[in-house]
């Protein structure tokens, strides 16, 4: 995924560069579920599958991310073979960055917060 | 509602980001060229459209029905499935030594994403037929596999997964079915499954039942069930039909969705004992059930987002002729097609976001599958292969979920219509809805994610990609 956001940065098209936050947080976000779901899992079972749903949802919705950069930094170069269709993939992959990538550190921030705070059913 | 299937979209993700160039240079896919591709996703479109996705509405309206044991399925059905069948389907991705045409499943996916959304209800046959075809492909014995195979691949008959009892669901440990070895090599099955998609129909003249079951000596829990294939109609030496074996339909259910999927409780052994044959070893059947698990559980990622590209395409076309209220910016003094107002554009945006996303990561997916079983070097089989595994669980679960959103959200759009079940958008909604329970549900992924993905490697795959 590094290789992707370093891939946007280096564009100065406005519309790469607007991905660049919302999937570089959304990554660290993930990043730090994992690293909760391995320090956990043996101490905390109950907190790590109880955050499990979420981790699922937190990692489909970054790594679905990611794959709407990936389709952007495509869509910019072929932008010329079909301009209808690649400015509406860039135009969704923005959407994406910002009504769904934007929601991972929240995400990430419930599949943490599973070791301090009880659920009642 | 039409459904015209979004092949540009498909080719774009194919090529630009799942490697489709990378799989057509494996040794065995030399024929996935994009222009092969093309040419298979447009056939694959005309069918869905044409055939599928007509029927689907009238389907569900009038769905499958059992009547003494015998199951009808929806008007149209069984001519669209001899189409399928007649046309090549079922055999895309399977090998051509059995029938198949051996494609990729990197180009299979595209035309399942297309035959569910077209018809959700209808797809279920194949899909299920699919991973029997793989289970005995991988698990079961030449002379199983020479006997048994073909006729699915060529659509004259069709295959199922028999695993739920009424006692074990999620958890298969408590499966009661049994089963006695008759000493000539074959088996005797006896107990109750329920929930069998497509466990008795009129499609096809033959159904070929993959069931779960315990020999007498068997150890207790999931170590102690085993494989067997349990045929509709034995099946003589020379490949015709024999005597009906003892297995009945004795109901099927009456569902929120996908009422047009006949879902079956079957008997087997009430009249002593249905013929079965074992597949794989005695006591590893699970073994060759999570292999026929994990195509089926890519497989239902792939349906959320065909329902999810369904319930798009019928609320943008609604939001296009829908005229009400003038926009907020004061460009008209009439009022417009929803289309134009801020929150519709959100909603239909939002929509098109997540399924192009999971679009793209479940073909990219498919392309780490295919690098992973056809890649001739050991360590980039393994590598593709850890990778595939990994995103397998979040393609089930998240697209899946994520599907119940976008149809519900397709249900908004229509505002009071789309509660109405004329409308047709409400369809989707309830077809959805499945999706995150069978095949295992969120949970059931989520814990496999969490225990077979990440922790079992110490988190190597999720930070490598990372």
């Amino acid at each position: 995924m590094r290789q992707t956001e370093a891939d946007l940065a280096a564009r100065s098209e406005p519309a790469a560069q607007r991905m660049v936050k919302p999937l570089r947080e959304a990554r660290e976000a993930l990043a730090s579920a994992v690293e909760f779901i391995l320090a956990n899992a043996t101490g905390n079972p109950n907190a790590v599958f109880g955050a499990a749903v979420p981790y699922l949802l937190l990692a489909g919705t970054t790594f679905a991310g990611w794959q709407m950069a990936r389709a952007l930094l495509a869509s910019l170069d072929l932008r010329a073979e079909d301009p209808a269709f690649h400015d509406a993939k860039i135009a969704t992959a923005q959407c994406y960055a910002l009504h769904k990538l934007t929601q991972a550190p929240g995400m990430a921030a419930v599949v943490l917060g599973t070791a301090e705070y009880e659920v009642q059913p | 509602m039409t459904y015209q299937a979004p092949v540009k979209d498909m080719l774009f993700v194919m090529n630009h980001l799942a490697g489709l160039a990378q799989v057509a240079a494996l040794p065995g896919f030399e024929e996935a060229t994009p222009d092969t591709a093309q040419a298979v996703l447009e056939e694959s479109a005309h069918f869905a459209a044409e055939v599928l996705a007509p029927l689907n509405h009238p389907a569900d309206r009038e769905p499958s029905a059992w009547h003494d044991g015998a199951v009808t399925t929806a008007p149209g059905f069984k001519q669209a499935f001899r189409q399928y069948a007649d046309a090549g389907w079922q055999g895309m991705t399977h090998p051509v030594e059995y029938g198949g045409q051996g494609l990729p499943g990197l180009i299979g996916s595209p035309c399942s994403e297309m035959l569910n959304a077209a018809n959700l209800s209808f797809a279920l046959c194949p899909l299920l037929t699919n991973g029997a075809i793989e289970a005995l492909m991988t698990a079961g014995s030449p002379e199983l596999r020479q006997r048994f195979i073909g006729p699915m691949i060529s659509g004259q008959w069709t295959g199922t997964m028999n695993l739920t009892e009424p006692q074990a669901g999620s958890d298969l440990a408590m499966i009661r079915t049994r089963a006695q070895p008759m000493g000539d090599g074959t088996y005797r099955l006896s107990g109750t499954k329920i929930f069998i998609t497509y466990g008795e129909h009129d499609l096809a003249e033959n159904i070929l039942h993959l069931v779960l079951a315990r020999l007498p000596d068997a150890p207790e829990g999931v170590k102690g069930i085993s494989l067997f294939l349990v045929p509709k109609f034995l099946v003589n030496e020379d490949g015709t039909l024999g005597a009906r074996n003892d297995v009945a339909c004795v109901s099927i259910e009456h569902k929120l969705g996908i009422k047009a999927s006949p879902t079956a409780t079957l008997q087997f052994g009430d009249a002593g004992g249905a013929v079965g044959y074992l597949v794989g070893q005695e006591n590893r059947g699970l073994d060759a059930m999570f292999i026929m698990m994990n195509a089926a559980r890519y497989a239902v990622g792939v349906q959320g987002i065909a329902i999810a590209d369904r319930a798009y395409q019928h609320a943008l076309a609604y939001a296009a002729d829908r005229v009400q209220s003038r926009p907020v910016d004061g460009s008209s003094r009439e009022a417009v097609p929803i289309i134009q107002h801020p929150d519709v554009r959100r909603m239909l945006g939002t929509m098109r976001a997540l399924t192009e996303a999971g679009r793209a990561l479940a073909y990219v997916t498919a392309g780490h599958a295919d690098l992973a079983h056809a890649s001739p070097d050991a360590d980039a089989r393994k590598r593709h292969l850890a990778i595939q595994e990994f995103l397998v669980p979040i393609v089930k679960g998240w697209c899946t979920e994520m599907s119940i959103d976008v149809a519900s959200l397709g249900v908004q759009v229509h505002g009071g219509m789309g509660f109405i079940e004329e409308t047709g958008a409400a369809q989707y909604y309830r077809d959805a809805r499945i999706l995150t329970i069978y095949e295992g549900t969120t949970a059931i992924q989520a814990n496999d994610l969490v225990g077979r993905k990440t922790l079992r490697d110490g988190g190597a795959v999720a930070r490598a990609l990372l």
